[in-house]
C-alpha cells in the first residue's frame, strides 16, 4: 500500500508506513484486550473456574476431615469467602478452626457463619470455637482483603497440622 | 498518595484502551454512544473514587487528570513521535474524487460515511462533487468539494 505523499492543494503530512504501524498496533492491542476478557471469564481475576480452589484439612488423628473451598483470586475490598465443609457426618463435639495473625492483619473478617461459640487468641494467630451436634458442619468465613498482592494464609483444624493455602489479590 | 496513584492509573488505562478502540468510536456520537459513554464514566469514577468520598480525594482526583492532560500536551509538543502514537494522523480516504478502499477497510469506514460528512458539512449530493476526505484524528471525516 503506497500513499502518495504531497498530494496537489492539500497540504497534509501523511506517513503511510507509520500509519500502518498504527493500525497494527491497534489489531494487536485488540488481540490483547481479547485475551484480557478470556481471562476474566475463566476467573483469572476472581469469580471463575480457575479461581476456584479446595484444599483438605485434618485434625491430628485424622478423625474429622474439612475440604475448605477458596477463590484463588479475589479484588481489594470484595467480599471473599473460606467454606469449610465435611462430606460425611461427625460425631458430636467441638470444632476449633484456627487462623494465623499475618493473615488476618491483612484481611477484614466480615461474618462467620454460623457465630462461633467463642474466639481465643493463640500463640500467632486466632482459634474460632464452635459446638457441634450431628450432621454435617459448615462454616463460613467471609472476608475483605484490604491489601493488594500475593497473600498467604494457614489454618489448622483442632490441634492438627497448619494447611496453608495462597491467594492473589488484585488492586 | 493513594489518590494520585489511582486518577493517573485510571488516565492512563482509558487513553490506551480508548487509543486501540480507534479514533471512530465515540465520534460519532449517536444517542447510544452517548449513554455508552455515561456508563464508562461512571465504572471509571468508581474505581477512581474507591470508598473515599472526601472533598479532598475528589479534588485530588480532578488535579491528577488535568495535570496529566496539560503535561501530556507538552510531552506531544517536545516530542512529534509520542504525538502520533497518542493522538494518531489524518488519513487521506478520498484523493482526487478516488476512493481509498483499502485504507477505509482498515479505518473501518465505508462510502456511506463519507457522503454523510458530506452532506452535513457541505450539502453535496453525490460522491463525484468531492475532492479530498480526510479522516481526522477527532475521528470526524472533513470533505473538501471539487
Amino acid at each position: 500500500v503506497s500513499a502518495p505523499q504531497g498530494s496537489d492543494g492539500l497540504q497534509l503530512e501523511e506517513d503511510a508506513r507509520f500509519q500502518l504501524r498504527l493500525w497494527l498496533a491497534e489489531r494487536i492491542g485488540w488481540g490483547v484486550m481479547a485475551i484480557v476478557l478470556a481471562a476474566a471469564a475463566f476467573g483469572f481475576f476472581g469469580h471463575g473456574p480457575v479461581s476456584r480452589a479446595t484444599v483438605r484439612l485434618c485434625d491430628r488423628v485424622d478423625a474429622l476431615c474439612l475440604a475448605v473451598d477458596y477463590e484463588r483470586f479475589s479484588r481489594i475490598h470484595h467480599a471473599s469467602t473460606l467454606q469449610f465443609s465435611s462430606e460425611k457426618s461427625t460425631a458430636d463435639g467441638a470444632l476449633s478452626l484456627w487462623l494465623p495473625n499475618e493473615y488476618l492483619a491483612d484481611v477484614d473478617v466480615e461474618q462467620v457463619t454460623p457465630n462461633p461459640d467463642h474466639q481465643e487468641i493463640t500463640a500467632g494467630g486466632v482459634r474460632y470455637h464452635f459446638a457441634m451436634r450431628d450432621g454435617k458442619p459448615v462454616v463460613i468465613f467471609q472476608f475483605k482483603a484490604h491489601r493488594a498482592g500475593p497473600l498467604s494464609g494457614s489454618l489448622r483444624l483442632n490441634d492438627g497440622p497448619a494447611v496453608s493455602f495462597r491467594q492473589f489479590i488484585y488492586p | 498518595m493513594d489518590s494520585l496513584i489511582r486518577a493517573a492509573t485510571v488516565y492512563l488505562v482509558l487513553l490506551l484502551i480508548f487509543r486501540l478502540a480507534g479514533r471512530r468510536t465515540l465520534a460519532q456520537m449517536t444517542s447510544f454512544d452517548f449513554i455508552l459513554l455515561l456508563i464508562i464514566s461512571e465504572a471509571a469514577q468508581n474505581a477512581m473514587i474507591g470508598d473515599d468520598y472526601s472533598l479532598t480525594n475528589g479534588f485530588l482526583a480532578v488535579l491528577t487528570l488535568v495535570g496529566l492532560d496539560i503535561l501530556l500536551s507538552y510531552v506531544k509538543r517536545w516530542s512529534p513521535l509520542a504525538d502520533r502514537w497518542i493522538d494518531g494522523q489524518p488519513t487521506i480516504v478520498v484523493e482526487q474524487g478516488r476512493l481509498r478502499k483499502d485504507w477505509m477497510r482498515r479505518a473501518r469506514i465505508d462510502e456511506r460515511d463519507i457522503l454523510a460528512a458530506a452532506r452535513e458539512t457541505h450539502g453535496l449530493e453525490r460522491l463525484d462533487q468531492i475532492k479530498y476526505a480526510v479522516l481526522e484524528t477527532s475521528g470526524g471525516i472533513s470533505i473538501i468539494p471539487r
